[in-house]
């Protein structure tokens, strides 16, 4: 795909994987709270 | 409500309209009036939009969610993340590189102008009944709480908000917000500090009194497209949503226009998608640690003053019984929580717990009973889930903290409400006016009637919030309408993204997707609205590229519009 209009260098699609990657820390972190706060003291 | 606490509303208030005003000192232009002249950091646009979509439904309601149903809630959320993200790579940079006011009027540029006309309708109609909703919610719940008639509740929350949004535009909203923002978790902390000092119980004996109550479980991994909060379909369906909410939906959009480069609007959305689920999880920790709260201090039978007046007026005597039976059996949960707290070995925990829900279900049968008695007497449905924060707030914390958390709930109120004027003003001026009625006055012109368009919707959004009671089933039928075309607008936008989509396809794709999502939804009633989102945009994605077709002059106008081409 292409686009004229928007930088399509290989710079910003590095930028978007580390982007994606620590959004993907973050959430696995925050899942990984409830998870055990829901494993220790879920009935 | 003691002075103090008094004061320090209205101090809030006052600061908020001063320092508005003082914002407006470089909105003489409406670039400057509705994007700030492109001029925002990234945390102010980041608060901003955390702050807008922090309503006071989430400081009022949202707890209230989490003392009667516990954290599941935040599975919604799930999604949020990833669609940030992919907001961050697509539509971001295109829609603030390509120099628009407005979503819709990128899609005239890509598409045709009836698309642009009917996406941005669409938008006025659901946005401004639901402005008025927002208005209305914590209106009522104030007006109740406080004994004061719903015009001043109403007006405590409009007339401020008008007065800084009208004058100040999209610069006194965000500087407006970050503050606001940092009132509202200033106020969320202080109130989880202080019911852990209160609580007469452990924080680990209070999560397991709430655990076994089924209130601490946060995954449900049925796939259950009638069930509202789960795993699934807080991942598929709440990615959509959020890919609606924050893509196409002017009041978000436009607060990441105004960020002063496309780097900081990207980081703006992602404050969001770090933030948003740990700042859920506080707001609904609230709730579960007032429902642990309320195991050992006695709670009112019934939250909402209002109909606990009425009952009382009316039905005195039976009241009066179910709150004698409720007393004695909330001793007995009591004892029976202090029992399983205390219990030294597992089995006698797990008796004493097996006896707590005993209790705590005969609890909640006489709460039951008791809200229907409040519904045969008020004729209202008596849900009174949104009043249990205000009343705990009201009688159980200290003075000063209590004026904190109102301040935060009207904090909250005002900048959803805010954003979501300037945002119908923009759209009313940018997207009509402008482009239908006059396109060649000068900018002070504009501005005029921008100032005007956003003091028209504020007294709009107040008379529907006083009238919410009387408008209530036409809000109710607005907001489904909306439910409709929400996912199948993101279609839209997702064909925008694919060189094949041409002009005639997306508008009758948005047209057969909210065909599709209305009768799925009548069809159907119960499927969870969050998957709405995703049949809509999926059918107007798919109804799009079948009919591709194009005219000449189509051809021609969609040709020279940047596309939005995703690359991931």
């Amino acid at each position: 795909m292409t686009n004229e209009d928007v930088p399509s260098s290989a710079a910003p699609r590095s930028t978007f994987k580390t982007t994606l990657i620590r959004v993907l820390v973050v959430q696995v972190v925050a899942l990984t709270v409830l998870a055990l706060i829901q494993l220790r003291y879920h009935g | 409500m003691h002075w103090i606490n008094w004061l320090i509303v209205v101090v809030y208030l006052a600061y908020v309209i001063i320092d508005g005003i003082r914002k407006s000192r470089d909105t003489d232009t409406i670039h400057g009036y509705f994007l700030a002249s492109k001029s925002l950091p990234w945390w102010v646009v980041g608060l901003s939009v955390m702050a807008t979509q922090l309503s006071a439904v989430t400081m009022i309601g949202t707890p209230g969610q989490g003392a009667t149903d516990g954290i599941r809630f935040i599975q919604l959320y799930f999604g949020l993340p990833l669609a940030m993200v992919i907001l961050g790579v697509t539509l971001v940079p295109f829609l603030h590189g390509s120099g628009v006011y407005t979503a819709y009027e990128y899609l005239e540029r890509r598409f045709d102008a009836r698309t642009r006309s009917l996406t941005a309708f669409l938008f006025l109609l659901s946005r401004g009944m639901s402005v008025g909703a927002i208005m209305a919610a914590p209106g009522v719940v104030l007006s109740a709480i406080f004994g004061i008639p719903l015009v001043w509740s109403v007006a405590l929350i409009g007339v401020p908000t008008v007065i800084y949004t009208m004058v100040g535009g999209v610069q006194a909203v965000a500087w407006a917000d970050v503050k606001q923002m940092v009132l509202i978790i200033v106020a969320l902390l202080a109130i989880v500090v202080v019911l852990i000092i209160q609580m007469p119980v452990q924080p680990d004996d209070a999560l397991r009194i709430a655990g076994a109550t089924g209130r601490l479980k946060a995954f449900d991994f049925s796939f259950d497209l009638t069930e509202t909060y789960t795993f699934w379909s807080g991942i598929i369906g709440g990615t959509f949503l959020m890919l609606s909410y924050f893509g196409t939906d002017q009041s978000q959009v436009q607060r990441y226009l105004a960020a002063e480069s496309v780097d900081a609007a990207r980081s703006s959305l992602l404050m969001s998608a770090y933030c948003k689920i740990p700042l859920q999880g506080l707001v609904l920790l609230v709730g579960v640690l007032v429902f642990v709260y309320y195991q050992f201090t006695p709670p009112p039978l019934l939250f909402n003053p209002t109909h606990e007046s009425a009952v009382v007026a009316e039905r005195g005597d039976v009241y009066d019984a179910l709150r004698q039976d409720y007393t004695s059996t909330f001793k007995l949960r009591e004892q029976a929580a202090r029992a399983a707290v205390d219990a030294t070995d597992e089995n006698g925990a797990a008796r004493a717990m097996e006896t707590f829900l005993a209790r705590e279900a005969d609890i909640q049968a006489i709460r039951g009973r008791a809200l229907t008695l409040a519904e045969e007497v008020t004729g209202e449905a008596s849900r009174d889930t949104n009043y249990i924060i205000p009343r705990f707030v009201l009688s159980e914390l200290p003075i000063g903290l209590t004026g904190l958390f109102i301040a935060g709930v009207l904090a909250a109120a005002m900048s959803s409400i805010a954003a979501e004027l300037t945002s119908l003003s923009t759209t009313s001026v940018i997207d009509f006016y402008r482009r239908w009625v006059k396109d060649d006055a000068d900018d002070a012109h504009y501005l005029r009637i921008s100032r005007g368009a956003t003091a028209f919707w504020g007294v709009f959004a107040c008379v529907v919030a006083i009238y919410a009671a009387t408008l209530g089933s036409l809000i109710e039928v607005v907001n489904r309408f909306g439910s409709f075309f929400y996912g199948s607008i993101l279609g839209v936008f997702l064909l925008a993204m694919m060189p094949r989509a041409q002009g005639t396809g997306s508008f009758f794709g948005l047209l057969v997707g909210m065909g599709v999502v209305a009768a799925v939804a009548f069809g159907a009633p119960d499927v969870s609205y969050l998957w709405h989102n995703v049949i809509g945009a999926v059918t107007v994605v798919i109804v799009g590229l079948v009919l591709g077709g194009r005219g000449r002059g189509q051809e021609a106008q969609a040709d020279r519009a940047p596309r939005l081409i995703v690359r991931l």
